[in-house]
């Protein structure tokens, strides 16, 4: 058991520094007390005289404590703080590759930590409200419904209500449906907003008081209650200014008047970013089972009841409701998850990392490779402090804290970087998913993220310090660094150096000319620059579900709310100045949900792809073309609507170039193809891809029948400025019908913008990281070839001594680093042309950069070799 | 030791180097001291030089601040551990007591003593 007790005393006395310190004055200063009074006791002396023989007794207070501390285990502390010391000075003795290692490593720290921040604020949100971890959401899961297909999310009405009254494990449980509506105020103000109609419960559930005012009651529920709204604290300064006597005042909020009641606190946009709340008023009494309005269900795990006590209770009322209710329920599936939900997401999110956590590695080892030769001209200092006792460990440890100074330099870098980019890049990523950040989305690098870079600089240290270290105290060159003449000899780049060299030259030839290519593509032709897309205006059109009349659901409010959409846009179109006008379901391309489609007759290949409902003039208009069948018909809205309409790219593909006029697709439910809609094949459209621009390619279109849609998105194409027309646009839907609200419009270009820049964005990133593989593989080959014809330098003097001439000799040390050059190139690019380029563009960008390789290591030969031949033969021969 | 040295490569200069960092359990004759004191009962370190000068009559004299480093050594051993206590006369004082491993590797080094004074007494026994 000793090993046991002396490890815990170690850790003990390790744990205890401040403790142990002041054990020892007190040990001390105890036995020279007593030292003392035995003095005074025995021999009679003075105390002041006693004292004084006690410390010489002692002898050196100070000495021993010094030889006490080190006994604690600390000089290695001090060792390790000397070796980062002359870390810091090494840094500043070659400020060059400095400055090439730490802005290298700092590009992957960037990198890391802000895909590390990134990743875990997605996949794992903690919501900063009081016992947030305990909010959960509910949904209703539709075994039949096809993936993706966001709009045939059951309808819960009549569920919640029975989950409200009955589950115990679920508290405050409160629906909610999320709408955009232009707020209104009575002098005229406006802003479009995204909010939700809600149970009062809601704000039960976040346990959050309103700054103003109060939050909605259950009163507000009654159906002769006076309509009421509550603003967040953004708004409210929007639209009132900050004016505290907003509480009172009337606003319209979309066709409804309403009177502001409360104010919430900065920042609080619960559920989601949601910045005005309404009472949610429908009751399961006015509408049919699997009816009413799209909500979303949210509450709190009552007191002493988990996740799965919760799932299990209302997986049981669940199989109730299945068997009371088989018309409607046989296929629905409860379920309760974490609100927000990712946390499941964890060990994704982990793996997410892997990639940027191996550029870090291969970074370190390619300043690592850098660094051998920087190594090696230590040869003497190493071996001297071998012979002065230092063991081999003891060496590569200082070699892996003098690092450590280079990478935690970087890691800082990297993390003011990520620190400055996150801001305007999350900026950018909402801009993109055109919506505001989530409430507890925060864009700041958070603690956890610090933490994590702290090992990765350690890592890489160990690779930075470690490879040239190894290389260094190596047997071999052990035995041979304190040799004088022979030390030329002593250091070779071993086979893990080579073999970095040749990864990077693998890695340029495969990364560049893919990186070029679409760096190319990016910079020369962005997506959608060849369509006029400043001329185009876009909006939603929306129609609010508070307008559905409570008993009255069905086929026929459908087709008078498809009439009312068919109105607006004859009316839009009519709005003088306009060229064209037309529809689809949303802006295709873009948050576009990919959905599973089965081609007939080859059933078992399902391809996941984006589809959109389009009016028929909408390929037109688009300045597409029918290459192949027909277009879209006003016979297909008004008809069964079973055709479908393919992209000729697509087709191409996923027919295999056969024909597809005449073949059917699918969309499968979970349950497989059983009984859906078979759609033909009746046309083949060329072109869209312009009018997508940046957005993500849609394969499949279908005719746009109004009454399958909530809301529709419009395209008008002016003959002047789009933006002139939006005024207009935005009044002339809510004139027509209270219920109907216009949103986000805006030129078209507004919408691509951000996604071209995050495009432009990616592909400088990109362009980054390949620069910098390039430029280490260029110097790693510079320093390979010149290292080995430096460590000729003796031979070549005695060569010239001998009386072979200069051009004999620089031949010989050409040839055979062409040679060696050569056949890495030739190795990396056979292997990577066989599988990532076959196309003569992709060639011959392989053989540039193979002949800027060559280029290098020539040079890399070529220096050190006529400073070689420029010294005298003697010279030469006395080069250590 | 000096002059094999140099003869070495750095090599076996480590090795050795090495070995001779490895840790006895005893380290000289204090620490035979120290642990055979303990042996007798917990003590305070001014307890355990006053006693050591007792039992030696004066012989052994310990240099005083020398004891500390080697009680921690052997703390930091595993020999011996040690606990915070008040003395007869009402002050607090960090009292020493030997572990069942400080006992054993008493027990061993005691012999390989005997057996080291044997051999020398042997030897100046002679003519």
């Amino acid at each position: 058991m000793s090993w046991l007790d002396g490890a815990r005393a170690r850790a003990r006395l390790f744990l205890g520094r401040r403790a142990a310190k002041e054990r020892m004055d007190e040990e001390i200063r105890f036995h020279v007390e007593m030292e003392t009074d035995r003095l005074v006791r025995e021999e009679r002396l003075d105390p002041a005289e006693a004292r004084r023989r006690a410390l010489v007794a002692f002898g050196g207070v100070e000495k021993y404590k010094e030889e006490l501390r080190d006994g604690r285990g600390f000089a290695w502390v001090r060792g390790l703080s000397l070796d980062l010391k002359l870390g810091f000075r090494m840094l500043a003795k070659y400020p060059v590759l400095t400055i090439a290692s730490v802005l290298a490593l700092a590009v992957a720290f960037t990198l890391a930590a802000a895909w590390f921040e990134f990743t875990s604020d997605m996949t794992m949100p903690r919501l900063p409200l009081e016992d947030g971890d305990r909010i959960v959401g509910v949904r209703n899961r539709d075994l039949k419904s096809t993936d993706a297909d966001f709009s045939s999310e059951p309808r819960s009405l009549h569920d919640f209500e029975m989950w409200r009254d009955e589950l115990e494990s679920i508290e405050h449980l409160s629906a909610f449906s999320r709408v955009s509506y232009t707020v209104t105020t009575e002098d005229g103000r406006y802003a479009s907003l995204e909010g939700v109609r809600t149970t009062p419960s809601l704000f039960r559930v976040a346990r959050v008081a309103p700054l103003l005012g109060r939050a909605l009651i259950d009163d507000d529920l009654r159906p002769d209650a006076p309509p009421v709204v509550v603003l967040s604290h953004s708004a409210w300064l929007r639209l009132f200014d900050g004016d505290r006597s907003a509480i009172g005042k009337a606003v319209r909020v979309g066709a409804e008047h309403a009177t502001v009641v409360g104010v919430m606190p900065e920042g609080f946009t619960f559920p989601r970013s949601d910045e005005f709340w309404t009472p949610l008023r429908e009751r399961a009494v006015d509408y049919p089972r699997r009816s009413g309005p799209p909500m979303a269900m949210i509450g709190r795990l009552a007191p002493g009841y988990t996740l799965d006590q919760a799932q299990a209770e209302l997986a049981l009322i669940g199989e109730r409701s299945a068997a009371a209710f088989p018309d409607t329920h046989e296929h629905l599936r409860p379920e309760v998850r974490q609100y927000p939900r990712g946390n499941e997401m964890a060990a994704i999110a982990a793996l997410l990392n892997v990639p940027f956590f191996l550029l870090l590695v291969v970074i370190a080892a390619n300043v690592a490779t850098l660094l051998i030769a920087r190594t090696a001209a230590r040869g003497s200092e190493l071996a001297l402090r071998s012979a002065l006792g230092a063991g081999r460990r003891r060496i590569l440890l200082q070699l892996v804290a003098e690092s450590l100074a280079t990478t935690s330099l970087a890691a800082a870098l990297g993390l003011a970087v990520a620190r400055w980019g996150l801001g305007w890049r999350m900026d950018l990523f909402w801009e993109v998913q055109q919506t505001r950040p989530p409430f507890w989305f925060d864009s700041e690098l958070s603690a956890s993220t610090v933490v994590y870079v702290c090992p990765l600089a350690v890592v890489a240290a160990v690779i930075v310090g470690g490879i040239p270290g190894l290389r260094a105290t190596h047997r071999r060159v052990w035995n041979r660094l304190p040799q004088p003449g022979a030390a030329g000899d002593g250091l070779r780049f071993g086979a893990l150096a080579t073999g970095v060299i040749i990864a990077q030259v693998a890695l340029c030839v495969a990364f560049i000319p893919v990186a070029v290519k679409a760096a190319r593509q990016q910079l020369v032709a962005p997506k959608g620059e060849d369509f006029p897309a400043a001329t185009f205006l876009t909006g939603r059109l929306t129609r609010h579900a508070a307008a559905a009349p409570q008993s009255t659901s069905g086929p026929d409010e459908a087709r008078r709310a498809a009439e009312l959409l068919d109105e607006v846009h004859r009316r839009i179109a009519a709005e003088p100045g306009v060229v064209a006008a037309t529809r689809a379901n949303r802006i295709p391309g873009f948050n576009h949900p990919l959905v599973a489609v089965a081609l007939d007759g080859d059933s078992a290949r399902i391809v996941r792809v984006r589809r959109l409902a389009v009016d028929p003039n909408f390929f037109e208009v688009m300045g597409a073309r029918i290459v192949a069948g027909r277009g879209l018909t006003e016979a297909d809205v008004t008809g069964s609507g079973d055709v479908a309409i393919v992209d000729e790219a697509w087709a191409a593909q996923a027919f295999a170039g056969r024909n597809p006029i005449g073949r059917h697709i699918r969309y499968p439910t979970r349950e497989g193809e059983a009984g859906t809609r078979a759609y033909e094949i009746v046309g083949v459209v060329a072109g869209m891809d312009r009018a997508i621009g940046p957005g993500e390619p849609v394969a499949i279109y279908h005719p746009l029948r109004p009454a399958e849609h909530a809301a529709v998105q419009f395209y008008v194409r002016p003959a002047g400025a789009p933006e002139a027309l939006i005024p207009r646009i935005v009044t002339l839907a809510p004139a027509l019908d209270a219920n109907l609200d216009v949103t986000e419009v805006m030129p078209l270009d507004d919408v691509w913008r951000p996604v071209q820049r995050s495009d432009a964005l990616f592909t400088a990133v990109v362009a980054v990281v390949v620069g910098i593989i390039l430029l280490f593989a260029l110097i790693g080959i510079y320093a390979l070839t010149s290292f080995t014809v430096t460590r000729r330098t003796r031979e070549i003097g005695i060569r010239a001594t001998l009386g072979a001439g200069p051009r004999r000799i620089l031949v010989a040390l050409f040839s055979r680093a062409l040679l060696q050059i050569g056949a890495r190139i030739v190795l990396g690019a056979t292997l990577v042309s066989l599988t990532v380029l076959d196309d003569p563009e992709g060639l011959r960008l392989v053989g540039g950069v193979a002949a800027a390789m060559l280029l290098v290591g020539l040079a890399g030969c070529a220096v050190p070799a006529m400073r070689a031949l420029m010294i005298q033969p003697m010279e030469a021969l006395r080069v250590e | 030791m000096r002059s094999v040295d140099i003869d070495r490569t750095p090599d076996e200069v480590l090795a050795v180097n090495a070995s001779r960092t490895q840790k006895d359990a005893l380290r000289g004759s204090l620490d035979l001291l120290i642990l055979k004191t303990l042996s007798l009962g917990p003590m305070h370190g001014w307890g355990i030089s006053q006693r050591i000068q007792q039992i030696s009559q004066g012989v052994l004299e310990v240099n005083q601040g020398s004891l500390y480093p080697a009680l921690q050594r052997l703390e930091k051993d595993g020999l011996i551990t040690s606990d915070w206590a008040t003395t007869e006369n009402n002050r607090r004082a960090r009292y020493y007591e030997i572990t069942a491993a400080g006992r054993r590797a008493l027990g061993a080094e005691v012999e390989s003593w005997r057996r080291f004074a044997a051999a020398l007494e042997a030897v100046l026994a002679t003519s």
